[in-house]
């Protein structure tokens, strides 16, 4: 749910990166943080959590307008994909406007995307929410890999995979050279305030 | 307190991470009262423009105090809205403390205060009591072929003779000494860990120190280990020992902790002899390089003192700040031998060439390291037990 902060005349949304362990969500935000400097207000906050990240930063997109007066303010979070981080999973969840799920797309990861997909839908479920609602865009990563040895999924396969039922827009990228990080935040972002807009029963403008 | 009440609530209903977020976010400054049944005393965090600058609960004050309140289940707070006067003792972001605290509750470095969590200490099969170490996130550039091996399975034996590596992608194994009273369970390893010293290629026909098993299906990694020696062969002599140093404390600490689980009744009080070199806070900054003689190291359990290692002409003494083998000046003590003569070094110059190492080099290291800690974790809450048990 946005909050609306009426001192600094600001909407401050919440964009979550999902997505099982070492399929690159920091490297996203990473990516983001570093290429779209002006845009980022404050640091990048970074936990180290076992074998993952949790990386954290406010994000002020450009281009998307304002609503009722208001700045759009982002909040860029990954969580991190162990089963054990119960609490910091549950708080970078609650709230969140709009998702995007990282999945790898190297052969060895298929069946740790689909169990993060449905561990994100349970989550969801949890807070009353509804994964066919939520904005939600999903990243097939890694495709960089595929000019080397390491067997990749096709990206119709990876469709069949996760998007068969939720049909949601899906960009493939490489996160560590940059292709499609954009593409892919810009989406989920257009989708976001859509998606307010409907909520708040804002006019459109 | 001269301010007023202006919000109050139950920490069951809005957690302290989200209700630290809302008075963040509305740039409160005031004081956070929390008030368990399961706590002594009240806790207090001290909020300035939104952002927690110390916090208290009795005698313990900052940071130590603020991160044990994410351990309240259930408790009530009040936030009273007045000018705080206090230091700003807590220094870093208000996101980064909340999703620290977080982290340190998830890991369960945070004590849980409150009715009991039945959540709490699942995890696998066999010997669920051993430590499990798990490495950080698998650099793919040197994996080279994948494995998969069947619950219980023999990944490696000891004694026998090889010098592959591997990392693991999902699942659980187990080290295991094999001596010949019997099989000492020593630690578990998880995704991200190494299986294989770094420099065991360095040994012509490397024998391998103890047996790993499967626990479960376990999936794993071949690591390219013609590059990694040819990282190691660019490392400066003195890196080189410092690498082939930890190696050896591996394997002799592996083998007290495999003595002990073994036959608890063996751990006694040997109290050191000879000159202490580093240790107990003294000297922390000295780091040196055996010319002559041995040193001894030590560690003080609850039965008395412990010999772990010995060591020789070219070994380590000291703290490397990246080598975090919880071993001295802090948590162990080093006794020199007579002919003992050892040279400076710069643990700088160790640190400024780790820093050009590969991804996968360090992690390598850091698994050693994080292996020797566990391990002599191991040794401590053994000797502690058999304090127990010999009490009883």
């Amino acid at each position: 749910m946005a909050v609306v902060n009426l001192k600094s005349r600001e909407i401050e949304c919440k964009i979550v990166y999902y997505g099982p362990g070492r399929c690159g969500k920091t490297t996203n935000l990473e990516y983001i943080h570093r290429t779209y400097k002006k845009q980022v207000r404050g640091e990048m906050i970074s936990i180290d959590t076992e074998g993952d990240r949790t990386l954290f930063f406010d994000f002020l997109p450009m281009g998307l307008g304002k609503i009722k007066g208001c700045d759009i303010k982002v909040q860029l979070y990954t969580v991190p994909g162990q089963v054990q981080y119960r609490s910091t999973r549950q708080l970078v969840l609650n709230g969140v406007d709009g998702l995007i799920f990282v999945a790898d797309s190297l052969k060895v990861r298929r069946e740790k995307n689909v169990e993060s997909l449905k561990d994100l839908n349970g989550n969801l479920k949890k807070m009353g929410m509804n994964i066919f609602r939520v904005p939600l865009v999903l990243q097939y990563n890694k495709r960089d890999l595929e000019n080397t040895a390491m067997p990749l999924m096709k990206v119709e396969q990876m469709e069949r995979d996760l998007n068969r039922q939720l049909r949601v827009p899906s960009f493939p990228a490489s996160a560590v050279n940059g292709q499609g990080v954009g593409a892919t935040l810009t989406r989920c972002l257009k989708l976001t305030l859509k998606h307010l807009h409907k909520e708040f029963q804002w006019a459109k403008e | 307190m001269n301010g007023r009440v202006v919000l109050s609530g139950s920490l069951d209903f809005v957690g302290l991470a989200e209700l630290l977020q809302q008075l963040g976010g509305s740039t409160s400054s005031g004081v956070l009262k929390l008030v368990s049944e399961y706590a002594e005393c009240p806790g207090y965090i001290y909020l300035k423009n939104g952002d927690p600058v110390d916090a208290e609960y009795g005698s313990v004050t900052g940071m130590e105090a603020f991160n044990s309140f994410f351990g309240w289940q259930q408790a009530e707070f009040e936030f009273i809205n007045e000018d705080v006067a206090r230091q700003r003792v807590i220094k870093k972001g208000r996101m980064e403390l909340i999703l620290d605290g977080l982290r340190m509750v998830d890991e369960g470095q945070i004590p849980k205060v409150g009715p009991g969590d039945s959540g709490q200490g699942k995890s696998g099969t066999g010997n669920p009591e051993l430590p499990v170490i798990r490495g950080p996130v698998v650099d793919y550039v040197y994996v080279v072929d994948e494995e998969t091996f069947s619950d219980g399975r023999e990944i490696v034996t000891q004694d026998k003779f090889g010098n592959w590596f591997w990392v693991i992608l999902d699942g659980i194994v187990e080290v295991v000494r094999i001596l010949p009273e019997g099989r000492a369970p020593i630690i578990r390893l998880t995704e991200g860990a190494y299986i294989g010293s770094i420099v065991s290629f360095l040994r012509e026909g490397n024998v391998r120190s103890a047996s790993i098993f499967a626990v479960g299906k376990v999936h794993l990694g071949v690591l390219e280990s013609e590059m990694i020696a040819r990282e190691y062969s660019t490392l400066s002599e003195l890196f080189q020992s410092t690498l082939v140093s930890i190696d050896k404390r591996m394997r002799q600490i592996t083998d007290v902790c495999a003595r002990f689980v073994i036959d608890p009744s063996c751990m006694e009080n040997k109290s050191p002899s000879g000159e202490l070199v580093t240790g107990s806070g003294r000297d922390e900054d000295r780091v040196c390089q055996i010319t002559t003689g041995e040193a001894f190291v030590f560690i003080r359990t609850k039965i008395g003192y412990i010999h772990l290692v010995t060591l020789g002409p070219g070994d380590i003494i000291g703290r490397i700040p990246f080598l975090n083998t919880a071993h001295e000046p802090y948590s162990a003590e080093v006794y020199a031998s007579e002919e003992f003569t050892a040279r400076s070094v710069d643990p700088g110059e160790v640190e400024r060439e780790y820093d050009q190492l590969s991804g996968t080099f360090k992690h390598m290291i850091q698994n050693m390291t994080n292996a020797i800690s566990v391990t002599t974790g191991r040794v401590f809450d053994l000797a502690k037990k058999a304090k127990r048990d010999r009490g009883s």
